[in-house]
């Protein structure tokens, strides 16, 4: 009885950490997936905020680094002092509201 | 001073005070009506104040009557309005909900200028003709010529653009509807089911993987425009870098294309997918919650693989919160001029990958075709009403989760 007993937990314990191991491999797999699709996603805009960072001169490149050579903020200053980009952000907050 | 930052501010707190202004009078002017609308007097000193009033408002504000044919039109239509707002009051409103028809007033009437409107004029605009030609004659004296039935004549049998007629614009829009709504469907509920298991940082990847719906459409539609131009757009450079790592692919095809001058409407689509997934994704997910944990014990007791779990639990649960967003999304796609006019539809594009609303678009604003495209545009409506109504009389999507299971 005893032996029967102990073989029977054995089995049992045996199926359960290959269930585990199901398991884990199905959620490794979803993370897998999920992630793929995340950067999929999430890649144009990276795109868009690294090509705003690159440096007047050399706008168009075929470079695919996500922080380009000769990085800076030029862009943003040019948008922030030269248009009427505040005027527009207020304008939005208007309507919306 | 009065340009920099208090300028803005007190031409909003001005514009926001009259529209003030225009509701006190409006509720005052639905206060009396409400509350005297049962004396003798009421229905004709309602019919004569209304456009006494209307004629004062004009007199004052632009500081001329307006001219011609355009003041009977005003006068009339201001007396129509006045006879059946006191009509409204004394036949209908019963004293208890008097004050909800009040404060719902000042919305409906804007809703009703800002959509009742133009709906009106379009539909008179269709049975008359107005081109570059008549347009001039028309704001001088109010005068269109009146043509009928033949706006919509042309718009079955002539062709909108250069070449194309309204049938192929049809099959083309009927196409690009049918594969994109099968993509975000495909892709919303393939995601949904990975993001319903237990696992971590689900909140991080839904908010990385909504990204694409909460970006403003113009501006993700533009930046994706240009990341398939030939030469400088990541798509063509990762491919050439593909081609240099695995250069057998080469014989199978792949390697950098003239997306936008070759295959505008696969670029649009492949734009369009990866912008409505999220929605899908979403609305799934929602769906997919809602469906209790006791089918799937049940299920998994009785001995079903998960592939049975998904077609006799899942997709039979989820309709009645699927089959409404699938008719909103094939709506919206029916109807996406966004990515099509962005994408191609801009001097130097190309009218290849025009669907049925982008060609209404450029009849009207490019071509100068007013009436024509007022034609358009009602066929579209009813085209589009008449699929959509289809769809969900045959689907029976209106139906309850508890009625279907019955």
């Amino acid at each position: 009885m005893n032996s029967r007993d102990n073989r029977e937990m054995e089995e049992s314990r045996k199926a359960l950490s290959s269930h585990k191991r199901k398991e884990t491999a199905k959620i490794f797999l979803v993370h897998i997936l999920l992630l793929l699709f995340c950067v999929v996603c999430a890649y144009p805009l990276l795109r868009i905020f690294s090509v705003s960072l690159r440096p007047g001169d050399r706008l168009i490149s075929t470079d695919l680094a996500l922080i380009p050579a000769g990085a800076g903020f030029a862009s943003y200053a040019t948008l922030l002092k030269s248009t009427g980009f505040l005027r527009w952000l207020w304008n939005s907050l208007v309507i919306t509201c | 001073m009065t340009n920099g930052l208090l300028g803005p501010v007190l031409d909003v707190a001005g514009f926001l005070l009259l529209i003030i202004a225009c509701v006190m009078v409006l509720e005052a002017w639905l206060y009396l009506h409400l509350k005297c609308s049962d004396r003798k007097w009421f229905l004709p000193a309602a019919a004569a104040a209304a456009p006494l009033l209307v004629l004062g408002i004009f007199t004052a504000a632009a500081g001329h009557m307006p001219e011609g044919g355009r003041f009977f039109s005003v006068t009339g239509s201001a007396l129509i309005a006045g006879i059946s707002a006191a009509a409204f009051a004394r036949y209908f409103v019963r004293g208890r909900y008097s004050l909800a028809y009040m404060l719902t007033a000042p919305a409906f009437i804007g809703l009703a200028l800002l959509i009742l409107y133009p709906l009106v004029f379009e539909i008179y605009l269709s049975f008359h003709d107005l081109k570059l030609t008549t347009i001039m004659e028309w704001k001088r004296s109010g005068y269109l010529p009146f043509v009928g039935l033949s706006q919509y004549w042309k718009v079955f049998v002539s062709s909108p653009l250069s070449d194309v007629t309204f049938w192929q614009l049809f099959m083309r829009t009927i196409w690009w509807t049918v594969v994109n709504v099968f993509f975000h469907v495909l892709g919303g509920f393939c995601l949904a089911l990975l993001l319903n298991n237990r696992i971590q940082f689900k909140g991080i990847y839904r908010t990385l993987m909504v990204i694409p719906w909460a970006m403003p459409q113009v501006v993700a539609v533009l930046a994706m425009r240009g990341e398939f131009h030939s030469q400088y757009g990541f798509i063509n450079i990762m491919l050439e870098r593909l081609l240099v790592i695995l250069p057998f692919l080469k014989a199978l095809g792949v390697g950098p294309v003239q997306w936008l001058s070759d295959h505008p409407l696969l670029t649009c689509t492949i734009i369009n997918v990866w912008l409505g997934i999220p929605f899908m994704m979403v609305v799934m997910l929602g769906g997919l919650q809602s469906i209790s944990h006791s089918y799937y014990d049940a299920a998994s007791i009785d001995g079903a693989s998960w592939f049975q779990r998904l077609r006799y639990i899942t997709l039979p649960l989820i309709k009645p919160v699927a089959m409404p967003a699938i008719t909103l999304g094939a709506i919206w796609t029916f109807n996406n001029i966004n990515v099509i006019y962005l994408v191609t539809g801009q001097s130097g594009g190309t009218e290849e990958a025009d669907i049925l609303v982008s060609a209404l678009y450029k009849a009207a604003f490019t071509f100068n075709r007013y009436s024509y495209s007022a034609a358009f545009a009602i066929v579209i409506f009813a085209v589009l009403f008449g699929l959509s109504m289809l769809l969900m009389r045959v689907s029976k999507g209106a139906e309850s989760a508890y009625e279907q299971q019955r």
